[in-house]
C-alpha cells in the first residue's frame, strides 16, 4: 500500500498482473540505445555496428514491403469461384438485360429500316441531282489514300523489356 | 415509277421494298436480285450516327458510290429504297 510518491516497491506488480503501476507500453528499444553512451569504446563500436545491422535490416524489410504492396500478383489472387444459385442469379439477370436490350433495338429498326437514310418525298430529284465533281472527287481520293498510308506505318515501338526480372540480383 | 430517259445518264434502275425486295427493276438492273442483296447489306452495315455523330438530325438524303466509269446512286422514298445507275460524267465546279 501507498501514497502516490511512494517508493515502496509493490509485490503484487512482480507477479505479471495488471494494476495501476503496470506500464502500458512495454520500451524495449529505449533500452537498446541507452547502452551506448555508458560503454566503452569497444562496446560502443560493437553495439552500434549491431543497431547498424539491425536498421539496414529494418530499411530492407521495409523496401521488400513497399515492393510488395506495389506488385499485383496474378498468379497468388485467389479466383472467386461461383456459387451455384448466384451463377443462375446472374444468368437470369444478363438475360433479362439483354431482353430489353433487344426489344429496344427492334422497336428502333423498325421504325426506320435503313438508318443510313431518311425518306424524301421526292426521289427523282434526288437521284437526277448532278453527280459529284471531279475536284471533290479527286479530293476524297487522295486524302483517303493519304490517310491508308498514314494508318500503315502506326506501330508500337517498344523501348523497354515486358516482363522485368525482380527482386533477383 | 421512273424508267430510263427521265434521269440523266440513267443505264439502270432499281426499287427495292423496306426488306429487300424487288419491286421494280429496268435497263442494266433488271432482276438484279443479288445486287440488291448488297445494297441492303450496304445500308444495314452502319447508321447515321456512327458516320455522322453530333448531329440529331434524320438521315443522310442519298448514297452515292461511285465508280471512275459509272455510279449508283441510292435514297429512300415512299418507304422504297430507289437504286439508279448512271454513268459518271464528272463536271467541274462553276468558277465565280
Amino acid at each position: 500500500m501507498g501514497c502516490c510518491c511512494s517508493t515502496e516497491q509493490e509485490n503484487l506488480s512482480q507477479d505479471g498482473e495488471v494494476n495501476e503501476r503496470t506500464h502500458l507500453l512495454s520500451d524495449p528499444v529505449s533500452n537498446n540505445y541507452q547502452v551506448n553512451p555508458s560503454s566503452n569504446e569497444y562496446g560502443n563500436h560493437y553495439s552500434s555496428s549491431v543497431t547498424q545491422k539491425s536498421d539496414e535490416q529494418s530499411a530492407l524489410n521495409r523496401i521488400l514491403q513497399l515492393t510488395a504492396s506495389n506488385i499485383i500478383d496474378v498468379g497468388a489472387l485467389e479466383c472467386h469461384t461461383l456459387e451455384q444459385h448466384e451463377y443462375i442469379e446472374r444468368v437470369r439477370l444478363y438475360n433479362q438485360r439483354l431482353h430489353t436490350l433487344a426489344s429496344v433495338k427492334n422497336g428502333v429498326r423498325s421504325r426506320h429500316e435503313p438508318q443510313l437514310l431518311c425518306d424524301i418525298p421526292a426521289a427523282e430529284r434526288i437521284l437526277s441531282a448532278q453527280p459529284i465533281s471531279s475536284a471533290d472527287l479527286s479530293l476524297m481520293l487522295t486524302s483517303s489514300q493519304k490517310i491508308v498510308t498514314a494508318l500503315s506505318q502506326v506501330r508500337v515501338e517498344h523501348k523497354e523489356d515486358l516482363v522485368v526480372p525482380f527482386g533477383i540480383p | 415509277m421512273h424508267g430510263i430517259g427521265r434521269i440523266p445518264d440513267e443505264v439502270g434502275h432499281l426499287v427495292l421494298s423496306e426488306d429487300g425486295a424487288v419491286i421494280a427493276s429496268g435497263g442494266e438492273l433488271e432482276n438484279a436480285e443479288q445486287f440488291g442483296a448488297t445494297i441492303m447489306s450496304l445500308l444495314s452495315c452502319t447508321n447515321k450516327t456512327q458516320l455522322w455523330p453530333g448531329d440529331s438530325g434524320d438521315g443522310f438524303k442519298k448514297i452515292s458510290v461511285t465508280y471512275t466509269d459509272h455510279s449508283y446512286v441510292i435514297c429512300l422514298s415512299n418507304k422504297n429504297i430507289h437504286v439508279v445507275k448512271r454513268k459518271f460524267v464528272p463536271h467541274d465546279p462553276i468558277k465565280v
